[in-house]
């Protein structure tokens, strides 16, 4: 990690027993009223051995980096969801035991990412914005909340491609035009002639649902699947598979809502929170909550606060950018 | 140095010519993306290039893909980071938008901490986040998590334990 470790030298490694001890000193310190008197008790603690003097010196070199790498961070409300997150998608791919030993704790230096930059594109939305778009053959594309779309069309092709976010593409008024219109997106491709249809790019997946016409799919493997009208279907790492329709309404957005049928309270609340800035957290105790309902999304923070009228809720924010959703106390 | 010994390690250029393309191969079974491939493939290269081991003749292609593994899932590690930081920098008014420096600073910060959390369990990794990052106090995290204060106490413990090892043992 950062640097070698000159306490290893010196030292074999220290006991579970002694260095708890030292991190429940720490803990004490950082929540006394008393300060001065936990002072002297660990000064006291420190004493009785050498190895508990080692670990508190330790502990305090290790506070003193932690600190500054979590000051570097500065926002808190930008880090922390951040961290989550990376944690849970590496427990997901653990999971899929694509993690077999993980040999190295420090990153290749100089390593750089291929990583798609959304200012980079042809059309972008910023949280919360709708943008339609009429295209030079005619179709209507619309594109959802954070979204980035590429638009290059050819003699052969009409090409399209989503980098990040949602967006619906109607062709219907554009059937006179010979070439394919293709959509392509992290994991696999769409093709049509005519057909309107939403694709959404998620973490692992691309969920595609067509509302009418037909529609090819095409996964990273190649491997096609021909989708109808009213069909639900998902392309990620291991192809094309139809799914059933979820608790949200995947095409209500295009007429400015959020439709939904029992979804659990958490997933509504992610579902939102993709139109508003900020962090909105979910308390555990109410994240299963179900709720059914038409919502605007013009205005998420006006939508948030009427929750409370339907669900035994209450919104806190604790900044204007950290809002929590808990049980009403 | 006996010629014997010479003969039971492979020469680094040996090694490209014959494993090159094959690991290149196996690289873009994991990655579908054939440059992200090529690029590890030549990263891997690099980190036996560095190593001050020579390459034995026994299983040399276990050895490029034990290395090449911790890339890969270094990569991923990456852009599952550098994803997330995105998303969670759209959230933000433009007036707290960092500049290009500030963010790959960020990013390197974030990716040190995450390696550091990663094997904790999700609960004791959030609890210790709350607390170091957030700065809650642990009533107002066993509020979140809907667990006890005690609890939240243990799993900040765990999680200094955790970095501690990480930070002072040599393994």
């Amino acid at each position: 990690m950062t640097g070698d470790t000159p306490a290893a030298a010196t030292s074999k490694s220290l006991p579970d027993s002694v260095v708890r001890a030292a991190i429940h000193w720490q803990l004490r310190l950082e929540t006394a009223n008393d300060s001065q008197l936990v002072r002297r008790q660990i000064l006291a603690w420190c004493r009785r051995a050498p190895e508990n003097a080692l670990a508190w010196q330790q502990l305090g070199t290790l506070q003193q980096e932690l600190s500054a790498s979590l000051d570097a961070l500065g926002q808190p409300e930008l880090a922390l969801p951040v961290l989550q997150r990376a944690g849970t998608d590496l427990q997901r791919r653990r999971t899929l035991k694509l993690l077999a030993a993980t040999l190295m704790l420090a990153g290749p230096a100089g390593y750089t990412v291929h990583q798609h930059s959304p200012w980079r594109s042809d059309f972008t939305t910023g949280t919360g914005e709708r943008r339609t778009l009429e295209l030079a053959d005619g179709s209507r594309v619309m594109l959802n909340t954070n979204s980035a779309l590429d638009v290059a069309f050819d003699t052969d092709w009409r090409q399209l491609t989503l980098h990040q976010g949602e967006v619906m593409v109607d062709t219907l008024g554009a059937t006179s035009d010979p070439r394919p219109l293709r959509l392509s997106c992290d994991f696999g491709h769409c093709q049509t002639r005519g057909s309107r249809f939403v694709v959404r790019q998620h973490e692992h997946y691309a969920q595609v649902v067509v509302e009418q016409g037909r529609l090819q799919l095409l996964g990273m493997s190649g491997r096609g699947q021909e989708a109808g009208a009213g069909e639900s279907w998902r392309l990620d790492k291991h192809g094309v598979s139809q799914t059933g329709n979820g608790a949200l309404e995947p095409a209500a957005w295009t007429r400015g809502m959020l439709v939904v049928d029992d979804i659990r309270l958490a997933e509504f609340a992610a579902e939102l929170a993709r139109y508003r800035r900020g962090y909105l957290g979910v308390d555990q105790q109410v994240a299963n909550l179900r709720l059914s309902g038409v919502f605007q999304l013009d205005d998420p923070d006006a939508l948030l606060a009427d929750l409370p009228l339907v669900l035994p809720i209450e919104v806190r924010s604790r900044t204007r950018w950290w809002t929590t959703l808990t049980a009403r106390g | 140095m006996s010629a014997t010994t010479l003969d039971t390690h492979i020469p680094l250029d040996t090694l490209y010519h014959n494993h090159h393309g094959w690991l290149c191969q196996w690289l873009r079974g994991k990655l579908d993306c054939p440059q992200q491939a090529a690029d590890l493939a030549q990263d891997t290269f690099v980190r036996i290039l560095v190593r001050s081991e020579p390459v034995a003749n026994q299983a040399p292609r276990a050895l490029l893909r034990t290395i090449a593994r911790g890339l890969v899932i270094d990569h991923w590690r990456r852009s599952a980071l550098e994803r997330a930081y995105l998303e969670a920098l759209a959230q933000l008014p433009e007036a707290h938008q960092p500049s290009a420096e500030q963010h790959h600073e960020t990013l390197q910060t974030l990716e040190h901490i995450a390696a550091m959390l990663e094997g904790l369990k999700p609960r004791v990794r959030t609890a210790f986040l709350l607390y170091r990052l957030g700065g809650l106090t642990h009533g107002a995290i066993a509020e979140q998590l809907g667990v006890s204060s005690r609890t939240v106490e243990r799993h900040v413990a765990t999680a200094m334990l955790h970095c501690y090892r990480l930070r002072f043992d040599d393994r």
